[in-house]
């Protein structure tokens, strides 16, 4: 009678070998995923921080668009940081360097405006010679630990216009005021040589 | 007491010459050797000035010269009897530019005429002739034309004797534009931190042709209602004004000249055509400014 030997389980060999596929396997994966999560929170990272930056400059316009003057008495020059309170209303102008935290990160960003200068030969091209107070070079800087700063440039214009409509001046005269400059008016101050009955609500020279 | 009549006489002589200077009505120019006289080969001299009636102006010319055959008179309203616009209508005119028509009489010779060529009763005939006065110098130049003396000449240069004979005939009058202006009332932006004026634009029309005719604006700022008013151009002096080209033209208005104050005005000033016929008329006037 032959007895035949019974094999219970693998062998160490192949125990190992088994291990050893199973581990390089692993160090081969984590090799590939951990810098893809590390590449995926910069990407976070930097949109967060772009989006501040963005954030703050359109925080800037809003303000500017309401209250010009909230820029006119800055000081210009990069040594001027400021950033936006917009938790108030109307949004405010502080000085310094605002911290933001997003998640565990810490953001910072400020800006600092700039003079505008105008070709008179190209008005609307910046960088010539005359100074055009209706407009600001505002630049966001904004970044985050072990990171450079990132900077946003654009300007900001005096735009919120309004119309004086004087529609004439049949009312007549002696008209000092002060008036609302929003509003239509019919009268004036005062007239040399001008003829303001002839034609109701036009004026023309005297005697034509 | 003689001394006493001699003093009075003077005295009397110095205020009747002073008043006589300080009523002195003739806009001709007083240089004694060149500035006053017109040559004709009859009448000879004849002098602008001494009559201290002759004035220059827009639409003609009034008083009466001086000659060896007597006065003279451009204008029948102004003769040296009065107005004798009833017995015979006549004057030497001026189409604002100073181009003269029209006619002047003499007693000796008749009619002058100051212009020939347009077959009407100011410039009569079909033969081209003119006196004109230059609107830039106040020379006269040309000739005129009387069917007894022949042309009448009222500048050297046409015959072209200066040099030889100098002379002419030149007034302090020139064809300008004839002005009016008109101040807005004080409008408040009601900006404490003030305005700013971006720019004007005004509606109505302008003569055509314009022939000079214009509309300008200056504009006062203050920080305060009451003033001061310093109505301003674009070099910021009361000196230069903002021109639009026409009506519905917006014109922009220098920035940092009318800046941050929160009360303006505006002076829009109309001027006539150089010929002094025809004014702008404004209908409306939009001012654009920014909080």
């Amino acid at each position: 009678m032959i007895k035949v030997a019974r094999r219970r389980g693998q062998s160490m060999i192949e125990l190992i070998v088994s291990i050893a596929v199973g581990a390089i396997l692993i160090i081969g994966a984590v090799a590939i995923i951990v810098p893809m999560l590390n590449i995926s929170s910069s990407v976070a990272r930097i949109q967060t921080a772009s989006a501040l930056g963005k954030e703050l400059l359109d925080n800037a316009r809003v303000l500017a668009g309401s209250n010009w003057h909230a820029f006119t008495g800055l000081s210009t020059s990069s040594l001027n940081r400021y950033y936006i309170i917009a938790s108030t209303s109307p949004f405010t102008v502080a000085t310094g360097t605002e911290s933001v935290t997003v998640s565990t990160t810490t953001y910072t960003r400020f800006f600092y405006i700039d003079d505008v200068y105008r070709n008179p030969s190209s008005p609307y091209e910046p960088g010539g010679s005359v100074y055009d107070p209706s407009t600001r070079r505002i630049t966001v800087v904004y970044s985050w630990p072990v990171a450079a700063s990132n900077t946003m440039v654009s300007y900001l214009t005096r735009a919120a216009d309004e119309i004086l409509f004087d529609t004439g001046w049949n009312g007549g005269g002696n008209q000092d005021g002060p008036v609302g400059a929003t509003t239509t008016n019919t009268r004036f101050a005062s007239s040399s040589n001008i003829d303001y009955t002839g034609t109701p609500g036009s004026i023309v020279i005297n005697g034509y | 007491m003689r001394k006493i009549l001699t003093t009075i006489l003077f005295s009397a002589l110095a205020v009747f010459y002073i008043v006589s200077v300080a009523l002195a009505a003739t806009n001709i120019v007083a240089d004694p050797t060149t500035a006053r006289w017109a040559w004709n080969d009859v009448i000879s001299w004849m002098d602008f000035y001494v009559t201290n009636t002759v004035l220059v102006e827009s639409s003609g010319i009034q008083g009466y010269a001086s000659s060896s055959l007597g006065i003279i008179s451009l204008d029948c309203a102004t003769t040296p009897v009065g107005n004798i616009c009833g017995t015979s209508n006549y004057q030497a005119l001026n189409d604002g530019s100073g181009n003269l028509s029209g006619w002047a009489w003499n007693d000796a010779v008749g009619w002058i005429s100051f212009c020939g060529g347009l077959s009407t009763e100011s410039c009569p005939g079909a033969i081209s002739y003119r006196v004109l006065v230059n609107g830039t110098t106040g020379d006269f130049t040309g000739w005129a034309w009387n069917d007894a003396a022949g042309w009448l000449s009222f500048n050297c240069t046409d015959p072209g004797l200066c040099g030889t004979s100098t002379y002419k005939v030149q007034t302090s009058w020139l064809a300008t534009s004839t002005t009016g202006y008109l101040d807005s009332s004080t409008f408040d932006t009601g900006v404490s931190g003030g305005a700013q004026i971006n720019s004007v634009v005004w509606q109505g029309s302008m003569p055509a042709p314009a022939n000079g005719a214009f509309v300008s604006f200056q504009f006062a700022v203050s920080s305060d209602s009451g003033g001061p008013w310093d109505y301003k151009g674009p070099d910021g002096t009361s000196s230069t004004y903002y021109t639009p080209s026409g009506p519905n033209v917006s014109y922009p208005v220098d920035y940092s000249l009318h800046n941050n104050a929160r009360y303006f005005r505006y002076r829009i000033t109309l001027s006539s055509n150089i010929d002094q016929t025809s004014s702008p008329r404004v209908d409306s006037v939009s001012v654009n400014w920014s909080r």
